[in-house]
């Protein structure tokens, strides 16, 4: 496996950072594409020059509008299209002349539809590639740098996301909205968001690599249908996941799967077995859902390290205790006695209809006294036995808690994972608390495990012999 | 590289199944251990080759174009006498012949019985058309399609991502030594898989697919053995 040659990873900073966006085929209609992507800049709060190129309007959204790129004065960095597919090259083009340094086409209708879109897609990367200007797409929903306030694409879902550590690549527009919403949702923020679509230029390998060596993100995730250039995917992709956790989510596991696959994005899904073997000798998480892969970004994105697969679970309700436990031995992790030392300080606030044993039942008696519960929560996050906490709390609204919560999470480094239940409408103002403290509630059993599954998968293979593995 | 000689012959001949000899060949060349063994065309040369290998014997009807040989009734096995061996090698060519009529038939392939083995696996690869040869490991014989056991990786494989393999088969247990039985030679083991791993990789242009089943593991010490393979050449050698 080779390690990552700087000289080998693109310099993507045009797309991120661009001192000026030209945006080819804006519209002053708002219901068009070309109107959105201009005003989505503009609430995003980008700092740097926006030109929008109409050879009809006069004005977008109060800016001026150039008739042609020649006609604009100074360098443009970055260009958006969003011309009919029919005009693509030639703009593709103009570009090239015009030394823009990077294009983001939004415009469908390539490889995903016909054979001569697949040609068309190739004959635009080949005049990038002699220009030197980099392509995202064809296909996609656009770029997103929260931290620059660039939102360059025609989707609704960005406006308003926190800035954070995670960073998504997608070849599928609409994950990536949804991602960095759910990921919002759970007090995690985003760092860069690419929709990469057809990917006749850049590959999802090429953003990742550039990822896993920028200083704003700290944990990556893909969602992929198909792997382009699969060998050099292959022989990259352990490197980056040894730099940050890497969450891939793989569709089009199964022949139907595939079929939308073909025809979505036009890449021959590979056997499923084979991406699966080679995501995990490679140390990268897997998930295969959406939910799988939002409670993977976000619990990686906001827990300290998992060194091994011991679980105590401490719990307000002895039914949801019971499925936690289930669900974490189905998975693969233990949920073994407590030392008698925290069974004994336990027993000072759990009552006597309580379980002082894991799974810990405190019972509904002690959901006025948060801190007791405070108290049996430092107890078992200090048990030398124990590897991570999952709390559970069910029919509670008192904030207090949270702040509990939160003082504890300062004091241990073990993971602590908040399984939530009572939902935003009974507990709006404590889950806030919590969100906005990037402390993620989980808001079922399952939601947790799955986040606790990413965690073992990326630190069992980061801590090597290190992760105390019962199976070893 | 030059090409092995099993290799170069068979594309020689045109065909794209190696006989399990030749691909013993093949194998033993990447440094696998495989069953001792002689090759018998004529039954006059039968003695020679039962001299050379302490009984009981595997007999197996050698035909490159016949790579389920059982399914043809071309195997017996716990052969311990002369007597029975002469039989059984009149016998064997006949089912086979009157199974197959117009078999290409090199002759009899007469093996040791490798017995005390811990358990019986497949080793295999795979040419993946993305990501090139892929190596699989799971439990041999009979059970490999009924349990659906095996661990999976991407070439090149090392002994310690072997190891890795090993642990991830739900056999894995037997292979610690499960109850009563002797713990099986796992370093070696990982050195089968490691060098199945270089041959897929040095002739990825010219291998399909590698089937070694069953691949006997013997316990601590003792090493594994190849007791039968199949090979199956790529329909061209990619360029």
């Amino acid at each position: 496996m080779s390690s990552i040659d700087a000289a080998m990873v693109p310099d993507l900073d045009p797309l991120f950072r661009p001192r000026s966006v030209a945006i080819i085929g804006a519209s002053a209609n708002p219901a068009k594409f070309g109107y959105q992507v201009v005003t989505n800049l503009l609430a995003g709060g980008f700092a740097g020059a926006i030109y929008p190129i109409n050879p009809r309007a006069a004005d977008i959204a109060g800016l001026r509008v150039f008739p042609t790129l020649d006609a604009i004065p100074g360098p443009i960095d970055l260009a958006a299209l969003v011309v009919p597919a029919s005009e693509t090259l030639e703009q593709v083009r103009a570009c090239a002349g015009r030394g823009v340094r990077g294009v983001v086409i939004i415009t469908s209708g390539f490889a995903e539809s016909s054979p001569a879109g697949q040609l068309q897609q190739a004959e635009m990367a080949a005049v990038a590639r002699a220009a030197g200007l980099r392509l995202v797409g064809p296909n996609c929903e656009g770029v997103v740098n929260i931290r620059e306030g660039l939102v360059l694409s025609f989707s609704m879902m960005f406006h308003g996301l926190r800035a954070g550590p995670v960073s998504i690549v997608s070849q599928s527009g609409a994950y990536c909205g949804v991602v960095a919403r759910r990921l919002h949702r759970g007090g995690v923020g985003s760092a860069k968001v690419i929709s990469s679509g057809n990917e006749a230029d850049l590959k999802a390998v090429d953003y990742l690599e550039y990822l896993a060596g920028d200083p704003e993100t700290s944990v990556i995730g893909a969602h992929l249908e198909g792997i382009w250039e699969p060998r050099r995917f292959a022989d990259r992709v352990g490197e980056i996941a040894s730099r940050k956790p890497l969450v891939i989510n793989k569709t089009g596991r199964t022949e139907v799967g595939r079929r939308q696959t073909a025809s979505h994005t036009g890449v021959l899904a590979g056997s499923d077995r084979v991406v699966d073997a080679l995501l995990r000798q490679r140390g990268v998480v897997r998930t295969r859902h959406l939910d799988q892969m939002v409670d993977a970004l976000v619990t990686l994105a906001s827990q300290p390290p998992l060194t091994g697969m011991r679980v105590a679970i401490l719990s307000s309700a002895g039914g949801m205790a019971v499925e936690l436990a289930d669900l974490l031995t189905e998975a693969g992790f233990s949920v073994p006695p407590l030392a008698p030392v925290t069974e004994e300080a336990l027993r000072a606030h759990v009552p006597a209809f309580g379980t002082v044993t894991n799974p810990v039942d405190f019972t509904g008696a002690l959901i006025g006294s948060p801190a007791e519960v405070g108290e049996c929560l430092q107890a078992v996050l200090t048990d030398p036995g124990i590897d991570a906490v999952v709390l559970v709390i069910t029919a509670v609204r008192d904030p207090a808690f949270a702040r509990v919560v939160l003082e504890l999470r300062q004091k241990t480094k073990r993971p602590l994972l908040v399984c939530w239940t009572a939902g935003t409408e009974v507990a709006g103002p404590a889950l806030e608390q919590l969100v906005s403290a990037e402390m993620s509630v989980y808001e079922s059993p399952l939601r947790a495990v799955q986040g606790l599954e990413a965690l073992a998968r990326h630190w069992r293979f980061r801590l090597s012999t290190d992760f105390m593995d019962p199976q070893r | 590289m030059t090409l092995p000689d099993p290799v170069s012959r068979a594309r020689a001949e045109g065909r794209s199944l190696l006989s399990e000899a030749e691909a013993k060949r093949l194998l033993e060349g990447f440094g696998l251990a495989i069953t001792t063994e002689g090759l018998v065309s004529r039954v006059q040369e039968l003695e020679g080759v039962l001299d050379s290998i302490p009984p009981p014997w595997v007999m197996k009807v050698a035909a490159p174009d016949l790579p389920h040989k059982s399914d043809a009734g071309g195997v017996a096995v716990g052969i311990e006498t002369r007597e029975v061996a002469e039989k059984t090698f009149h016998r064997l060519l006949e089912t086979v012949s009157r199974a197959r009529p117009g078999l290409r038939i090199h002759g009899i392939l007469v093996q040791e019985h490798v017995r005390g083995a811990v358990a019986e696996l497949l080793l295999g690869s795979k040419r993946d058309e993305q990501f090139g040869p892929v190596i699989v490991l799971g439990l041999g014989g009979l059970f490999t399609e009924l349990y659906d056991d095996l661990s999976m990786r991407v070439a090149p494989v090392d002994e310690a991502e072997a190891l890795r393999m090993i642990e991830e088969l739900r056999a894995a247990p037997l292979l610690r030594g499960y109850r009563a039985q002797p713990e099986a030679d796992i370093p070696a083991l990982a050195r089968a898989v490691a060098a199945l791993s270089r041959l897929a990789v040095d002739l990825e242009r010219e291998i399909a697919e590698i089937d070694i089943n069953p691949l006997m593991v013997l316990p601590s010490g003792q090493g594994v053995k190849v007791a039968d393979a199949l090979v199956v050449l790529s329909r061209e050698a990619e360029p």
